[in-house]
């Protein structure tokens, strides 16, 4: 207990808190106007999807689903390529080219934004058009109820959570890559004791190192959720109640608040920035349920 | 001759193990008689360790490896590319000098994760009385009874190689190897597994590797004595211990290498 106190405040951890404070407080202070509008006014904001500049009413609901979506395809997607390439990496290739391949990932990280934006909307968005959304939807019509039907140009939410999640794709590999490593010999020898094929101990020890998986996508998603300027540029910017028919364009909290901010007026710039904090508090409540849990389950 | 045949669980013909550029196993030759006590002994480095993990096969986990030779279990040969290495191991169990419960794993699933991999049991009823079967062949049951869905990791030292045992038994091998299986115990964990390996000869055939001649005159039923990756002497347990016919196997016997 005491060790954990230590822990908690060590200089690391007081900067970090400092850090959040001073941001959630910029953020309220900012919002401010807003909350002054009275508790019926944020709830609207909240739960409503109507964005009229021209009437002035501004309801965000579209885009904190957009970004929820956004982000849970990125992690699916994400956590199978990584997992498998990772299991690849360290398993199954042949060991001269195991440090090229890990070399390649890892440059996937030093990869600037705005590079995976033009790649997603110039090469990834056509073809997610023409080889996963149009076949799918030309052999089973009946999936347009819940997928929506796809634009002209691809964009949509689904190409923005893919798009997110080959981003994210080599941080996570990393993690989890090192994480299979530091699997202890005697591990393995125990399970391929018990008369385990290769596929079945690969299972196994991906199960082992559960947690590390879970702390992977836990950085991961903290990114996810606030990229910006890839998704963007993929995600068709189009206010959209039905965020959950992942096929057709929509926003997300973060390019929402790069398209709109500049030509922000009045009421709409308090919401903006109660929008951000909307988009904070997802990512810090995520970071600390996560904590909470590999706290709990290192520590049993 | 058919007879003789028959009384050998498994028999070792002629195996050489590099590894490396290393000749760690040099011209091995031997047969273990069924359900017994059969102890691998000597010094440190000697090769048992890669003798035991040759003949279930783990050391085809390791980079470099080169054997020639052949293993036969019960009349059939398992070291060649027809045998898949799973299926031996299968039939022959391992116990590890370091205790290797799986952490993350109840005391229960570490038990039935082998016959669950390899659909020894067809209903959950079966794997309950499997596990409980395994648990009270290693002594451990009335010890983890009450607390079978707790994490491994909760068990002392001791225990936790007795589950170990009982993970290996749950199998149903024919053989079951030991490699220094208490030389990480308290004298009270030993001595439980001494007890253990003399009552479970009667359904599994021990394979042990001791570099404690005490240990190896206290349960053994057969004995063989190898130095530097060659067997020197093996035989009756007791002929080894009070008549060796090697001086080398007598320096070790008494003390006086190892
Ligand atoms: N993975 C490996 N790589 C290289 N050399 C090895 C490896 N495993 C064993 N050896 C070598 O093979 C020889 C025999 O090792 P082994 O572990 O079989 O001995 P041992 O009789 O079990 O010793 P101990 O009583 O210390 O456990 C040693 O010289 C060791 O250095
Ligand atoms: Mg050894």
């Amino acid at each position: 207990m005491a060790k954990d106190l230590f822990y908690l405040f060590s200089l690391n951890n007081i900067l970090i808190m400092i850090l959040i404070f001073v941001i959630l407080f910029v953020l309220i202070i900012s919002s401010t106007p807003l909350f002054e509008k009275g508790f019926s006014k944020v709830v609207y904001v909240l739960t409503s999807s109507i964005w009229d500049p021209v009437y002035d009413r501004y309801g965000i609901f579209f885009a904190i689903g957009g970004s929820l979506v956004v982000a849970l395809i990125a992690i699916i997607i994400a956590l199978i390529l990584s997992i498998s390439t990772a299991v690849f990496i360290v398993e199954i290739s042949p060991s001269k080219i195991r440090a090229p391949l890990e070399m390649m990932v890892d440059l996937g990280v030093a990869v600037p934004s705005v590079v995976y934006g033009l790649w997603g909307l110039f090469i990834l968005t056509p073809f997610l058009r023409d080889h996963v959304m149009k076949p799918l939807i030309d052999s089973i019509p009946v999936l347009k109820n819940f997928l929506g039907s796809y634009s002209p140009s691809g964009t949509s939410i689904f190409t923005a959570g893919v798009l997110l999640g080959i981003m994210i794709y080599p941080f996570a590999t990393s993690i989890i890559r090192e994480a299979i490593k530091l699997i202890p010999f005697d591990i393995k020898e125990a399970l391929y004791s018990l008369g385990l094929t290769k596929w079945e101990v690969i299972k196994n020890e991906i199960f082992y190192i559960r947690n590390s998986i879970l702390a992977g996508l836990l950085l991961a998603f903290g990114r996810a959720v606030g990229e910006t300027v890839a998704v963007a540029m993929v995600v068709g910017n189009i206010v959209n109640p039905e965020f959950y028919k992942i096929f057709t364009p929509g926003y997300t909290i973060a390019s929402l608040l790069a398209n709109q901010f500049l030509n922000a007026t009045g009421i709409m710039i308090p919401i903006l920035y109660f929008a951000a904090l909307i988009l904070f508090s997802i990512g810090f409540i995520v970071n600390i349920i996560v904590a909470l849990y590999l706290h709990r389950s290192f520590h049993r | 001759m058919k007879n003789i045949e028959n009384s050998y669980v498994l028999r070792i013909k002629d195996l050489n193990v590099w590894i490396g550029d290393r000749h760690v196993l040099k011209n091995i030759n031997l047969d273990i008689p069924r359900n017994t006590v059969f102890t691998i002994m000597g010094p440190s480095g000697s090769g048992k360790s890669t003798l035991l993990r040759t003949i279930n096969r783990i050391i085809e986990l390791y980079q470099n490896v080169k054997i020639s030779g052949e293993i036969y279990l019960e009349n059939i040969k398992i070291n060649d590319q027809n045998t898949r290495p799973e299926n031996v191991r299968r039939l022959i169990g391992m116990v590890f000098q370091i205790p290797n419960p799986l952490p993350h794993l109840s005391i229960y699933d570490n038990v039935a994760l082998g016959p669950k991999y390899n659909k020894l049991v067809k209903s959950k009823k079966e794997l309950d009385e499997l596990v409980k079967w395994a648990l009270e062949r290693a002594y451990l049951w009335d010890e983890v009874k009450d607390r079978l869905h707790e994490p491994a990791r909760v068990l002392s030292g001791g225990q936790q190689q007795r589950l170990c045992i009982a993970r290996a038994l749950a199998m149903k091998p024919k053989i079951l190897l030991m490699d220094e299986p208490t030389s990480n115990l308290d004298p009270v964990g030993s001595s439980k597994i001494e007890e253990l390996m003399i009552e479970l000869k009667k359904i599994v055939t021990i394979i042990l590797v001791t570099h404690y001649p005490f240990q190896a005159s206290r349960v053994s039923d057969y004995v063989a004595f190898i130095y530097d990756g060659q067997i020197i002497e093996t035989g009756p347990a007791e002929e080894i211990f009070t008549r060796p016919k090697n001086p080398l196997t007598e320096k070790f016997v008494t003390g006086r290498i190892g």
